[in-house]
């Protein structure tokens, strides 16, 4: 009888709570599904300012936090990561990581102070663990993933001409809503320079 | 976090229980049943492990943050957690602040300190490449 | 409210078990067959008749369970009917916050994740209440495998959502077996029977429909049908198998409340009041349980007038309030195990 309520128990909350879910939507849900790996590629619009500075001593492109969507290179998105790309960030892996250990600690506990630990208990257990163990075994043996396919990338704009080549400082300050593009003389002036010529109209 | 966590949850519970089992059933004082024993190794390692490499690497920001602070604090949480764990479940009031309790503590803080160190070992040896080809 | 009823040896099983059990797998086999071949409109069909009809019926059921002075139940039917408005109102809500707060996937998957958890601390608050009410449980596993719902519910809201959803019918079923220990104990063995044949026709539908093409979804209606049954989150599974697999089970579920309990639970016509222990208090509660009925007659009158103008409008409204009478059964279900 002890036995029976205790599966009751175990089967009852699972159970239960299917009541929640009787005939209604499973969730509303985003439209359309999450899609697991984005195309990495966005775009925002946001005002240019070229300012030219007489002591800079190399270019600066300064980049206000609040247009970046993401952080740039430093985040890739390579089928590896947790990330929100796939609606599950680090705070769901956190909250999912304290609700399974307090459900082994107050499960491990009901079985000790409700004298469940007899022999059949322990075997539920090394059951689980074993359970583990080979799904574990599984796991490692398992072929690697293979990488996720390259992102797409903007396709190659022909025939632009290179107004210039060098070193530029990139900054993210916390505050502003400009791009800012800061360089000297010698730098502007070498940009003019190599800017092509606007075509001129033929005479008639 | 560049690998599977659960599947580093897996693998690391199996290799950690594996290292302590022998501790806690060769060690803890002579009062405990060796089914009390057994299950111990196996509990209070599902207990603490969670935490461990799930929750404490996103906010101690490991691999990319701090790994002395998040080692140091993992390792305090573990055998802490899991003492208090143990007396819980198989304390006994008339055993409080007595020399099988603490040989009972002594016993769960050691088992963590070798699978610690063979941890480390691993790590050190990069070794969990074999199993996590994207750690860091 | 329990009640310990021996069961009388199969001999004595009368006739009348057989027919119900008979009429109630011919209805399953019919609902199977129809849910195969035509599922799309099966679905349209089985929610227009039955959706208004079978919430009516649950809240007349209900109606005769509860008692007539909560007494010493007072705390927890106040407290399971606030979390029935309160997560129904939340649950309502989920689509009008998107906008605003802008939610992406993760937003989303926190909303849906958050709103599973205050579900299952709910139920879970509920069950180890009751547990503590005569006749007394030892339901204390209940708070080990609520915190393990709620760890994987932060993993996968959706998965574990649309499980349920396919699970629902159990409850139904669950809850025809403790009206059947209750009032019919000599029907049990023929009603289990009758269960066993419901995974061999779920067996038959998905040996049949495995390999299915998908079912188009050419029509804002066809899918939200589609969506509801899972489409978009088990890729890989044919849409055609979701669907008739989640109206073969809707229409389980419909059965039991609009054909089985009323038969077994209610016993008179539902229109009578005799079995309604609050009818009985007083003339006053006589007259607002009528005004309470009359009121949901005429809600379902206005569902068919809905569903006649607009469809799809009304069946996406109908599944968010449903959500009410929905977690209304939890207690319910507490207090007949």
């Amino acid at each position: 009888m002890r036995m029976r309520a205790f599966y009751m128990a175990a089967l009852l909350l699972p159970l239960s709570w299917t009541v929640a879910y009787a005939d209604i939507a499973p969730k509303p849900r985003p439209t359309p599904a999450p899609i697991p790996n984005p195309a990495p590629v966005q775009s925002k619009d946001a005002n240019l300012i070229v300012q030219v500075d007489p002591n800079a001593k190399e270019a600066r492109l300064i980049v206000p936090r609040s247009l970046l969507n993401r952080r740039a290179g430093l985040d890739v998105d390579d089928g590896t990561r947790l990330t929100e790309a796939d609606g599950r960030s680090n705070r769901h892996v956190i909250i999912a990581g304290v609700a399974l250990a307090l459900a082994m600690s107050c499960g491990g506990l009901w079985l000790v102070r409700r004298n469940r630990l007899n022999n059949s208990g322990l075997m539920v257990c090394l059951a689980v663990s074993a359970g583990l163990i080979v799904g574990t075994v599984a796991l490692a043996n398992a072929r690697a993933p293979s990488p996720a396919p390259p992102p797409p990338q903007p396709a190659p704009v022909a025939n632009l001409a290179k107004l210039f080549d060098g070193k530029i400082r990139v900054e993210t300050p916390a505050d502003g809503d400009s791009i800012r593009l800061v360089v000297n003389q010698e730098m502007l002036d070498k940009i003019v320079k190599g800017a092509p010529t606007a075509p001129q109209p033929k005479p008639e | 976090m560049e690998y599977n966590p659960w599947t580093f949850l897996l693998v690391g519970y199996v290799f950690t229980t594996a290292i302590e089992l022998p501790f806690l059933l060769l060690g803890l004082s002579p009062r405990h049943s060796w089914r009390d024993r057994l299950f111990a190794a196996i509990w209070v390692n599902a207990c603490s492990y969670p935490i461990v490499v799930l929750v404490m690497p996103p906010l101690l920001d490991e691999p990319h943050g701090s790994r002395a602070l998040y080692l140091t604090v993992a390792e305090i949480f573990a055998p802490v957690s899991e003492c208090l764990l143990f007396w819980a479940a198989f304390g006994a009031r008339a055993e409080l602040w007595k020399r099988p309790m603490w040989r009972d503590f002594a016993v769960i803080v050691l088992a963590n300190l070798a699978s610690f160190g063979a941890g480390e070992l691993i790590y050190y040896m990069n070794w969990l490449k074999i199993i996590f080809p994207n750690y860091q | 409210m329990s009640t310990i009823i021996t069961t009388p040896p199969r001999a004595a099983v009368p006739i009348r078990g057989f027919v119900l059990a008979g009429a109630m797998l011919a209805l399953a086999g019919a609902a199977a067959f129809l849910a195969g071949w035509t599922p799309i409109l099966f679905s349209i069909v089985t929610v227009f008749l039955f959706a208004g009809p079978h919430n009516w019926l649950e809240a007349r059921y209900f109606l005769t369970r509860l008692p007539a002075r909560w007494g010493k139940l007072r705390s927890f039917f106040v407290f399971a009917f606030a979390g029935v408005f309160a997560l129904t109102g939340a649950f309502a809500l989920l689509p009008w916050l998107a906008g605003p707060l802008q939610w992406g996937p993760d937003g989303w998957h926190s909303a849906v994740a958050g709103w599973n958890t205050l579900v299952i601390g709910w139920i879970a608050a509920l069950v180890l209440w009751r547990s503590r009410q005569n006749p007394r449980r030892n339901w204390g596993l209940a708070l080990p495998v609520a915190f393990l719902l709620i760890a994987v519910t932060w993993m996968f809201p959706y998965h574990v959502g649309l499980a349920l959803v396919f699970l629902h019918p159990l409850m139904a079923l669950w809850l025809l077996d403790r009206e059947l220990r209750r009032s019919r104990p000599a029907w049990r063995p023929a009603y289990h029977v009758c269960l066993v044949a419901l995974p061999v026709l779920l067996g038959l539908l998905w040996w049949k429909l495995f390999n299915a093409p998908p079912l188009p979804g050419d029509t804002e209606l066809r899918d939200a049908i589609t969506r509801h049954a899972g489409a978009d989150v088990l890729h890989g599974i044919s849409s055609h198998l979701l669907v008739a697999t989640h109206t073969f089970l809707e229409m389980v579920h419909y059965g039991v409340w609009v054909l089985a309990m009323p038969l077994i639970g209610l016993r008179i016509a539902p229109w009578k009041l005799s079995n309604v222990p609050m009818a009985r208090r007083s003339l006053a509660w006589r007259m607002a349980i009528v005004a309470l009925l009359l009121f949901g007659l005429s809600i379902v009158i206005v569902l068919w007038a809905f569903f006649l103008a607009d469809y799809p409008t009304t069946r996406y409204v109908y599944f968010t309030v449903a959500l009410l009478h929905v977690l209304a059964e939890v207690p319910f279900l507490l207090r007949a195990l």
